[in-house]
């Protein structure tokens, strides 16, 4: 399991020397070839969003000498990319993006490392968070909703990601009331709550105050927002604080380095990403997504770290009872080998055609070609290009059917080559995904 | 409509999206949502109009391409197009691959058309209905799917049995990794690397076209299918009196492939399928379907295009993606700075013309290229094995691995092609498997919600109209289908 990806970090690393071999660094200044920063989500969610925004901005006005180049490692709530982040290399060459999740993941039980086990570098911008219900709800306030949920435990239907910050945000209100029990609804992103809201299927949620503004006019009403002070366009809902409740918390929006990664590394890129936030550019994406555009590092950002990671362990997730699991896997798996005893039977009963031993023996070499390429490629530190071209050739000659005149053959060593050049450039410079 | 969308710039625009999303299409490995979420870095530097315009076209293009290889090599570029080789690919193999290919663009026209009439008159009505759709009757909704792939693959005696021991399997591979309702890791051995479970691109790229690939290689050469798919040079063009005959067909295909476009998470897979299982229940001649009738074509293709429209309404009128492509475009109206949303028809009115016009001229732009390159691609067809097959494998290690940039899901994509070529060789049909790949972890994680709701409880399943009426329809179609088998 780890083979692949310490293979992959040899790779990246000998790359990376044979690359700065051919590029000299001009005196040897960090960074001298491109930065590699890990979104562990998809392209094209909120994360991806913020971080391709700050790698454009950082671009356009050179905040720093090298690109920024993004990677999503989508994945298991994220825990895939930190992963890959908390064994990389700590040169300061490969860095991660993830907000408070890389907390709550390690208190949900998802992930053994939090956010200790890396080097902050600073926080760029924390999305504040709404606790709403639907305009026609029996809770006109806060207060309503925890009274309710004290006086009646385990009744009020919560929409909620398990394990995500505003998970433990629901869980920070339950404590404050002796208790206070939501029952909670496993609901994926912001529009999937805000149908369950609506449709009816759970009385309360939280949003955060970008997704809260875009559902509004559907029908919903905020009954607190969990910052210090009042949100200012959202000026007429109380804070927590105000109605008598304790609770202030966001999600921070921080970027990572490998534990080890040198101090003088990290401030060059604190430096470029703060001179980033203070872009026209970045502020008018920020206000338009209600972003607020606060920026922490160093000692300030470890302790606001702390505070938060002392908050979140104060609440445990309970066990979730009566969901099929294990027991639902076992089940299916009896049902399938039941079907599959008196269903699978071996072909040549059925009076197929025997295959011919040649065409045998050349679809299994085909498969070890295959396999043989893909192991080069996981665990031999060359570029894309030349185990690419060798194996379409010989590929190429497995399979052809009679022999080729000259001219053919000519033509397929070409087409190989066009192929093994064409598609890393393609991959390069118009995806920008960089092949192993 | 919008008069800006006849921009020149536009067009040119649309017509790229629509080109490069056949090309992708019809490419095993390359998937639409992959291009889209590729491409959508490069759409920073324009408008949100254009923007959307573009990724709308790559949509399109990316469900219509796949109907070329499933017809012509039986490789469905897309698991879109996993119904059409049922009808596609013997069509084509006895014969008559132009008109194959000519209906399945039709119908695709046809589909896409009909289903823009639903996502302009019905944006609004629709999107407020489906939110009434509790996680039980969702659930109770991907019963039915499940049911009605598993009885598709049946074709003789005991079929059914194999289709539901395939889409089971494809159901107990989709277990491992993160519960999809509490997001605690299960059934990955130790693995971290498995806490992500089986992704679904290396499993496709697997069975579909690494597999593919292997069994090709079985064949002698000189008489691979696909060559003698491709010698006919019938027209692609079809008698008025063949299209007249499918009205119905095209109609109902059309309209419930839109109607399982707007349900949320349910993509053009599940709907090609409803439509294939509905046109086949319904025909006067049912022992036809799966030989290379028109009929089965028609259904699938004007089907799966008429989800993309379908699938547009509830993502502009309430953010809801429908399916994996839904959420790459969400993302794009979001990194524009657009919200779907019921505030985007007051603030942005002319961003909603612009997706459903573009959605319009996509279809039509699509209908043309498909038509023009189709001739092409028949030839492309002819190339030997040894010039297609090594690229295909390069394709496939490069299309699993930028997924997620690891080489994990490139071993992950070459064992399911393994287990691919050994389930067909026991004759056990590969769609029910996906199809139930697809829709377990849905399946559970509305049953888990509704389990959550209600507090453990299983009764509402029982007790809601729509959960119930599901159930009953499932149930139904299981007996049926083993009846028919039976005889």
């Amino acid at each position: 399991m780890s083979l692949s990806s310490r293979a992959n970090r040899l790779i990246f690393s000998i790359v990376a020397t044979l690359s700065a071999s051919i590029f000299p660094a001009i005196s040897g200044d960090f960074p001298d070839r491109p930065i590699q920063v890990i979104v562990p989500f998809g392209a094209g969610g909120n994360s991806d969003t913020i971080a391709r925004v700050i790698q454009r901005v950082a671009a356009e006005h050179e905040l720093l000498p090298q690109p920024l180049v993004i990677q999503n490692v989508p994945g298991a709530g994220g825990t895939i990319g930190s992963r890959r982040a908390l064994h990389a290399e700590p040169d300061g060459y490969t860095l991660l993006f993830l907000h408070e999740g890389i907390i709550t993941a390690r208190y949900s039980g998802a992930a053994s490392w939090s956010w200790n086990d890396f080097t902050p570098i600073a926080a760029t911008g924390r999305n504040g968070g709404v606790i709403a219900v639907a305009e026609d709800s029996r809770f006109q306030n806060l207060n309503d909703l925890l009274m309710a949920i004290a006086e009646n435990p385990d009744t009020v239907t919560f929409a909620t990601n398990i394990g995500a910050p505003a998970h433990f945000w629901a869980m920070r209100l339950e404590n404050t009331k002796p208790g206070a029990r939501f029952r909670y609804v496993q609901s994926g992103g912001g529009a999937a709550r805000f149908h369950s809201l609506k449709g009816g299927h759970v009385e309360a949620t939280a949003f955060s105050v970008s997704e809260f503004l875009s559902y509004r006019d559907g029908g919903l009403r905020a009954l607190a927002v969990l910052a210090e002070n009042r949100d200012p366009v959202l000026s007429e809902i109380p804070t927590a604080r105000e109605q008598g409740i304790d609770v202030v918390s966001s999600n921070l929006q921080c970027w990572w380095a490998p534990k080890g990664t040198s101090p003088e590394n990290i401030a060059v890129i604190a430096n470029a990403l703060e001179a980033a936030m203070h872009t026209t550019e970045f502020r008018e994406f920020a206000d338009s997504q209600q972003i607020e555009p606060l920026f922490l590092s160093g000692p300030e950002l470890e302790t606001e770290l702390s505070n938060r990671e002392a908050e979140i362990a104060q609440v445990a997730p309970r066990a979730i009872a009566g969901l099929p699991n294990v027991p639902l896997f076992l089940a299916i798996l009896t049902v399938t080998a039941g079907i599959g005893s008196f269903v699978v039977r071996p072909a040549t009963q059925q009076g197929m055609v025997a295959d011919s031993t040649l065409l045998r023996r050349r679809s299994v070499a085909l498969v070890i070609l295959t396999i043989g390429y893909v192991a080069i490629l996981a665990l031999v530190p060359i570029p894309f290009l030349w185990p690419t071209f060798v194996f379409l050739l010989l590929a190429g000659a497995l399979l052809r059917d009679q022999r080729h005149s000259k001219s053919a053959m000519a033509a397929f060593v070409g087409f190989s080559a066009l192929i093994a050049f064409g598609l890393p450039r393609l991959f390069e410079s118009v995806f920008g995904i960089s092949l192993p | 409509m919008n008069p800006d969308l006849f921009q020149p710039g536009l067009l040119g625009l649309i017509a790229i999206g629509t080109a490069l999303g056949i090309v992708v299409g019809a490419i095993p490995g390359l998937t639409g949502a992959m291009l889209i979420a590729l491409s959508l870095p490069l759409t920073f530097a324009m408008t949100g109009e254009a923007a959307l315009a573009l990724l709308v076209s790559m949509y399109v293009g990316s469900v219509s391409g796949g109907l070329i290889t499933a017809t012509l090599l039986k490789m469905p570029g897309t698991p879109a197009s996993v119904i059409t080789t049922l009808d596609g690919h013997p069509m084509a193999a006895s014969g008559r691959p132009g008109r194959a290919l000519g209906l399945g663009i039709g119908a695709s026209l046809i589909g896409g058309l009909v289903s823009w009439v639903f996502l302009v008159l019905l944006a609004r009505p629709a999107a407020t209905w489906s939110t009434k759709l509790s996680p039980f009757d969702l659930f109770a909704l991907v019963l039915v799917a499940l049911v009605s792939i598993a009885a598709i693959s049946e074709r003789e005696r005991g079929g059914l049995w194999r289709g539901l021991f395939s889409a089971l399997l494809g159901c107990l591979f989709a277990m491992p990794g993160l519960h999809p309702a509490t997001g605690q890791p299960r059934l990955t051995f130790g693995f971290v690397e498995m806490n992500d479970g089986f992704k679904l691109l290396p499993v496709l790229i697997g069975l579909f076209a690494f597999n593919q690939i292997i069994q090709d290689a079985l064949k002698p050469s000189g008489s691979p299918k696909e060559s003698s798919a491709s010698q006919a040079r019938d027209s692609l063009f079809l008698p008025a009196r063949d299209w007249l005959r499918q009205i119905a067909n095209l109609i109902r295909s059309s309209v419930l492939g839109t109607l399982i476009g707007i349900l949320p998470g349910i993509g053009a897979n599940v709907g090609s399928t409803v439509a294939y299982g509905a046109a086949r229940s319904l025909s006067k001649e049912p022992e036809k379907f799966g030989t290379g009738c028109d009929d089965g074509i028609v259904a699938s293709e004007s089907a799966n295009n008429a989800t993309v429209g379908g699938a547009l309404i509830p993502l502009i009128s309430l953010g809801i993606p429908g399916s994996v492509i839904d959420a790459v475009l969400l993302g794009a109206f979001v990194i524009h700075g657009l919200q779907p949303g019921p505030l985007l028809f007051r603030n942005h009115p002319e961003t909603v013309h612009m997706v459903t016009g573009s959605f319009l001229l996509a279809n039509v732009v699509m209908f043309f290229l498909m038509l023009g390159a189709a001739r092409w691609l028949v030839k492309l067809s002819r190339v030997p094995l040894s010039w297609l097959a090594p690229p295909v494998i390069v394709f496939c290690v490069v299309g699993s691995y930028a997924l997620a940039n690891r080489m994990f899901d490139v071993w992950m994509m070459i064992a399911f092609g393994l287990f691919g070529f050994i389930i067909n060789r026991l004759r056990i049909p590969l769609a029910p498997f996906v199809i139930g790949f697809v829709l377990a972890p849905l399946a559970e994680e509305n049953l888990s919600a509704g389990l959550m709701a209600s507090g453990g409880s299983w009764l509402p399943i029982f007790t809601e109209p729509f959960a119930l009426a599901c159930l009953v329809i499932a149930a139904t179609a299981a007996i049926l289908s083993i009846r028919q088998s039976a005889k």
